[in-house]
């Protein structure tokens, strides 16, 4: 009996000290490991924010995101402003076509080139049509050569009546954008001419062109709940979104690496660790990194948003008409649909970064950062790159499972939440997992971040991590 | 009222860096704290100050386990300085002194007495890297003693100091003890310890092999030294062969010998005097800190830590 009794103290023991751990890091010490968390917090927020490289880095991308964001009206505005009426000389060799008369055969093909008249609000005409005669062929041959005229379109028949089109252009062969309106052209002058060759009336020709009645009907109900535009919208948001996750991971994960291998090489972890616990340094430290992201991020988004807001009465004073592009987009995206990008980019960010902190504590200077977070920057890159297979084909099986990978979630799911089928259990369940894979992380780190603090020998093994990790 | 260390035990993968180490320093005591390079001593202070565990055995505060007694009563000086370079003095002791509980009024007014007192008051708004060695080590010393501790663990707190800077921190480390501040200090200059200490310990191989106060310390030793010089005999070859004596030393202007404590040093004279030897230098002294650390270490002794990852 005795000698089972020791046996058992002896047992107890390691799990005392266990809950003595547990009890020192988040009993007795609750006030203080918030007032040590919040302190950690403000020492990185404000080391990030007063960095030279941060601030100039910030001004780059501010004014990177103002720019960017004034393109599509500054596209739309040169695109007005230059003169891009195409020159048009028709010829006409064959006489009546489709029983007009070149005055009525001047008008239709305006018409037909030009769209209705008056729907264009503004600017010209894209074509400036004229018609000649054969007399002037070479003349218009030479202003074809010296670029005064941009395109010669001769009418004539062949022997057995039908009509035949020549077609003269300045434009090179790789480059001529007018040859599908003009092909377009001369399919319905022959259609029309042929027809009435064959005697029919102008509503039986109308008739024979109508367009077929045909009813779509999708039986796929989800396929149906939302707007095209806004899956569009989406789409584009969500890749927008993906790179940008992808790299504000990159940057400030890395960041957190870097700046724990920092304070090792700067032996000034031994003074933090006197007054704070590991997990407290960690969780302060990737908390206060992620807060200087975000500040950054949130003055980008607010930038653009401005400057997108901006564009509403420069358009309306340059164009007369309110604004589309990437404005209308970002009007038509639904709100759970940022919520969902903003907690998908919050949990990538922990997870990683957690990760990162664990690995950053392993190195001994702050150049062998790198090689160390060689892996999750691999995983972190592979989910990225996905991302452009996983958006043809969003509801594909291999998109949906690699989906649930905690590495992959953030990109991964927002592609599927914008181009596929999404349910709102997938959605919880992908989140529940990335919650459970941080925290597995954040235990791994804290455990290797103890010892690999204080480290200064070789790199250990994974083996004699897991190893640490079980340690107390 | 004391700070005990009691069979403590602490392995690295598979060397065993401490052994049954036991230890009490008391209240408001300066304890010397000697040993080798790798003998074990900052892993020891790393244990007191709950940086690391210990694999048995238990380290108390007055009674109270370390681990329960509140990190702003530790003042830790580490042997590896580390501020923030790029951190700004004044920003890097606030925040400092306020993880370890101090307020931020009561903090800004250490703060600027104590830059005061080691006239850095100029270099308050600089960032570490632009100071002076010297000014670093006092900054480090500052990062220590600024949330005013009650017990201070400073790792070679004097190494690498000119004499004026080591002179300023010796009397700030001082006016800590008239403070009242209980003082554990690791030092390679044994003098020092010989000069500041009440007591110490001297570990080798992670086990205690000396320890008590200093002069206890001396007198278990058992042996005087004493110094010889005869002028017309710098050899003194017949010293070796009288019983109880034993030459350990031999400089330019005297012989150093070891001499049992029940051995008559007036024996050496009367011997020198029949050989005819004229004594212009004959001198008793208690033998020195560092003959006991030689003689207890050993000079060849290898630091026994491995250069393993763990025994950091």
């Amino acid at each position: 009996m005795p000698k089972q009794t020791v046996a058992t103290t002896e047992r107890e023991t390691p799990e005392q000290e266990r809950t003595s751990v547990a009890v020192s890091s988040g009993g007795t010490a609750t006030l203080h490991t918030w007032r040590n968390i919040r302190l950690i917090i403000g020492r990185e927020y404000k080391n990030q924010v007063t960095q030279r490289i941060f601030i100039i880095m910030s001004i780059i991308l501010l004014a990177i995101v103002f720019l960017a964001t004034f393109i599509p009206t500054i596209a739309q505005f040169f695109s007005s402003r230059s003169s891009a009426q195409t020159s048009i000389v028709v010829v006409n060799d064959a006489g009546s076509v489709a029983g007009m008369n070149d005055t009525e055969l001047s008008a239709y093909i305006g018409t037909a080139l030009n769209g209705t008249t008056g729907t264009q609000a503004a600017g010209n005409p894209a074509f400036a049509l004229t018609f000649s005669t054969t007399n002037a062929l070479p003349d218009l041959q030479n202003q074809l050569k010296n670029g005064k005229l941009d395109i010669l379109l001769v009418l004539a028949r062949a022997t057995n009546q039908d009509m035949r089109f020549t077609y003269d252009t300045s434009a090179s062969a790789t480059n001529d954008t007018n040859l599908p309106t003009i092909q377009g052209l001369t399919q319905l002058l022959t259609f029309l001419d042929t027809a009435h060759r064959l005697g029919l009336t102008s509503q039986e020709t109308q008739r024979l062109s109508a367009a077929p009645d045909v009813t779509v009907v999708y039986t796929q109900q989800s396929q149906n709940t939302r707007p095209d535009s806004e899956i569009t919208a989406e789409i584009l948001l969500a890749v927008a979104g993906c790179i940008l996750i992808f790299i504000s991971i990159n940057v400030y994960a890395g960041r957190v690496a870097v700046g724990v291998a920092e304070e090792k090489s700067s032996r000034v972890m031994e003074l933090l660790l006197n007054a704070a616990t590991p997990l407290q340094l960690m969780v302060g430290k990737i908390v206060g990194i992620g807060a200087a992201g975000l500040t950054q991020m949130a003055g980008l988004v607010a930038v653009g948003i401005g400057a997108l807001l901006l564009q509403f009465p420069i358009q309306a004073a340059l164009f007369g008409t309110s604004a589309g592009g990437l404005s209308q987009y970002l009007i038509s995206v639904s709100v759970p649909f940022y919520l969902l990008f903003l907690v998908y980019f919050l949990l990538g960010f922990f997870l990683y970064a957690t990760i990162y902190a664990g690995l950053g504590s392993m190195v001994k200077r702050q150049d062998e950062v790198q090689s160390a977070i060689m892996l999750p920057i691999l995983l972190l890159t592979s989910g990225y790159v996905l991302i452009f297979l996983a958006v043809q084909s969003p509801d594909a099986t291999w998109v949906r499972v690699l989906s649930f990978i905690p590495f992959w979630t953030p990109t991964l799911m927002l592609v599927r939440i914008a181009a596929g089928t999404v349910y709102w259990w997938d959605i919880a369940l992908s989140i529940v997992l990335m919650l459970v894979t941080i925290c597995a992380c954040a235990w791994f780190s804290a455990r290797i971040y103890r010892f690999g603090v204080l480290m200064y020998g070789q790199k250990p093994s994974f083996g004699q991590l897991l190893k640490l990790a079980r340690m107390n | 009222m004391s700070l005990t260390v009691e069979h403590i035990n602490k392995s690295f993968a598979h060397v065993q860096a401490i052994k049954d180490l036991s230890m009490e320093v008391q209240e408001g005591a300066i304890f010397g704290f000697l040993g080798a390079n790798g003998a074990g001593k900052t892993t020891t202070m790393r244990m007191i100050l709950d940086i690391l565990r210990p694999d048995s055995g238990s380290i108390t505060w007055n009674g109270q386990d370390v681990r329960e007694v509140p990190r702003r009563n530790w003042g830790y000086l580490p042997e590896e300085r580390g501020l923030y370079p790029k951190m700004r003095v004044d920003e890097q002791l606030l925040f400092l002194a306020r993880l370890n509980g101090l307020s931020k009024q009561a903090a800004e007014k250490e703060l600027t007495d104590w830059l005061e007192r080691f006239q850095i008051s100029a270099n308050r708004k600089k960032k570490i890297e632009e100071l002076s060695k010297g000014n670093q080590q006092k900054v480090q010393f500052l990062a220590t003693i600024l949330h005013d501790p009650t017990i201070l663990v400073m790792d070679e707190p004097f190494s690498g100091l000119d004499p004026v800077n080591a002179n300023v921190l010796k009397e700030a480390f001082l006016e800590m003890h008239r403070r009242g501040k209980t003082i554990l200090f690791s030092t390679h200059q044994l003098e020092q310890a010989e000069e500041l200490c009440q007591d110490i310990v001297i570990i080798n191989q992670g086990q205690s092999v000396v320890a008590g106060s200093v002069r206890e310390v001396k007198r278990q030793y058992g042996r005087n030294v004493a110094r010889l010089k005869l002028d017309n005999d710098p050899e003194v070859s017949w010293l070796e062969q009288l019983p109880g004596v034993q030459v350990t030393k031999r400089r330019e202007d005297y012989i150093e010998m070891q001499i049992q404590v029940n051995f008559n040093p007036n024996e050496i004279v009367e011997a020198a005097l029949q050989h005819g030897g004229v004594i212009s230098r004959f001198e008793l002294t208690e033998p020195s800190l560092t003959d006991i650390f030689i003689e207890k270490v050993g000079v060849a002794s290898e630091p026994v830590a491995p250069s393993s990852v763990l025994s950091a």
